[in-house]
């Protein structure tokens, strides 16, 4: 089982051996980008059952239309293009449905944290709620646009190249949203980080 | 540099590892960004500590599923058979030179019909100047030997004896 995300070159060979239709080139594919694909869609989406439904549809359309890739080094840039096309889809579907905003809506956008399919680590669970519902908080008060930057570029750590090629915008632009998204998460998260900064000590000396 | 540029480039930089030389003149002299720096990594740092998820491991088998129930629906020579838009240009270009055929046909003159209504054979059209006149006055194409023609009396006739 492949997870590693691999090098330009090989990464290249398993495209063709899907776009041939091997069935093994799609399973290798899966097992490299399903997880980052997952977190980055639920991070957008903020439930996990539509993260499950969206990565099924990203993959399946991916598998679908591989043979339709000019350049199979694109690859990586392709699938998360795809994904973020379908979270995009999803949100507007919500918005004409309901008419409410994706930002303030209650379209089970926090449900992760009591959903006991969460996939997080039992021992861990307790100890990073707070910080997952945190997490969760900051990101929820961005708007959209702003969020896709944000997760790509300091939560799964994508380079300013990779996420001007992934979301379609200039380099000027992603930067503005970075920006005007880490002024949010400061807002939010500054708050938590002054507050376990200031726990610590009183749990210490309660300790001692 | 100046507090609200270092903020600038400090809030839109994507690492830690990225920081100009200017910025870094200009933190070693200015407390606040300094402090600004240090908060804003600590927030990445915090983003960064997130659950990382797994996909529940039936993702992959109902993808499959999808992808087969495709395949059988199309069948083997799915990608020999041509798109609707194909489809739907073929059609069009046939029914386009349809049109155009039956357009040519009705504009077309059939000489041997004119000829046979002046009572004249294609030969002695084609050695009498005024009979190929008449021919294009009645075929329509010439209108100024359309007017012009009824008028006129040939030339070439042999004249009657009275």
């Amino acid at each position: 089982m492949l997870e590693k995300e691999p090098e330009r070159a090989d990464l290249i060979k398993l495209v063709e051996q899907a776009q041939s239709g091997d069935g093994e080139g799609f399973r290798l594919l899966y097992d490299v980008y399903s997880r980052p694909i997952y977190n980055f869609v639920f991070r957008l989406i903020g439930s996990i059952e539509d993260a499950e439904d969206l990565t099924q549809e990203t993959f399946f359309k991916v598998f679908s239309e591989i043979g339709k890739l000019r350049d199979p080094g694109q690859f990586k840039f392709w699938l998360y293009r795809i994904a973020r096309n379908e979270v995009y889809q999803r949100i507007r579907r919500w918005k004409r449905q309901s008419e409410v905003s994706i930002d303030d809506d209650g379209a089970g956008y926090y449900n992760f944290l009591s959903s006991p399919n969460s996939g997080m680590n039992p021992e861990g669970t307790l100890l990073n709620r707070e910080l997952e519902h945190q997490i969760q908080l900051a990101l929820k008060a961005m708007p959209v646009k702003l969020r896709d930057v944000f997760v790509l570029g300091v939560i799964q750590k994508f380079s300013y190249e990779e996420v001007t090629q992934i979301v379609g915008r200039s380099l000027l632009s992603v930067k503005t949203d970075i920006y005007r998204a880490r002024l949010i998460a400061k807002e939010i998260i500054g708050k938590y980080v002054d507050k376990s900064a200031n726990e610590v000590p009183r749990s210490r000396k309660r300790n001692s | 540099m100046k507090c609200r540029e270092a903020e600038n480039e400090i809030l839109s930089r994507f690492d830690a590892a990225e920081v100009s030389l200017e910025l870094k003149t200009h933190l070693a002299g200015c407390r606040r960004c300094s402090t600004l720096l240090a908060e804003s990594a600590e927030v990445d740092t915090l983003f960064q500590r997130a659950a990382v998820l797994e996909p529940a491991p039936f993702l992959w088998t109902r993808i499959q599923n999808r992808l087969s129930e495709r395949r059988a629906r199309n069948g083997w020579f799915s990608g020999l058979v041509p798109s609707a838009y194909a489809w739907a240009t073929v059609v069009l270009l046939v029914l386009l030179s349809f049109f155009l055929t039956s357009v040519e046909n009705s504009n077309s003159i059939n000489l041997d019909q004119i000829l046979a209504q002046s009572g004249l054979t294609a030969q002695s059209a084609n050695s009498n100047p005024f009979l190929m006149a008449q021919t294009e006055a009645v075929s329509g194409s010439n209108p100024f030997l359309e007017a012009m023609m009824p008028r006129a009396t040939n030339p070439f006739e042999p004249r009657r004896s009275r």
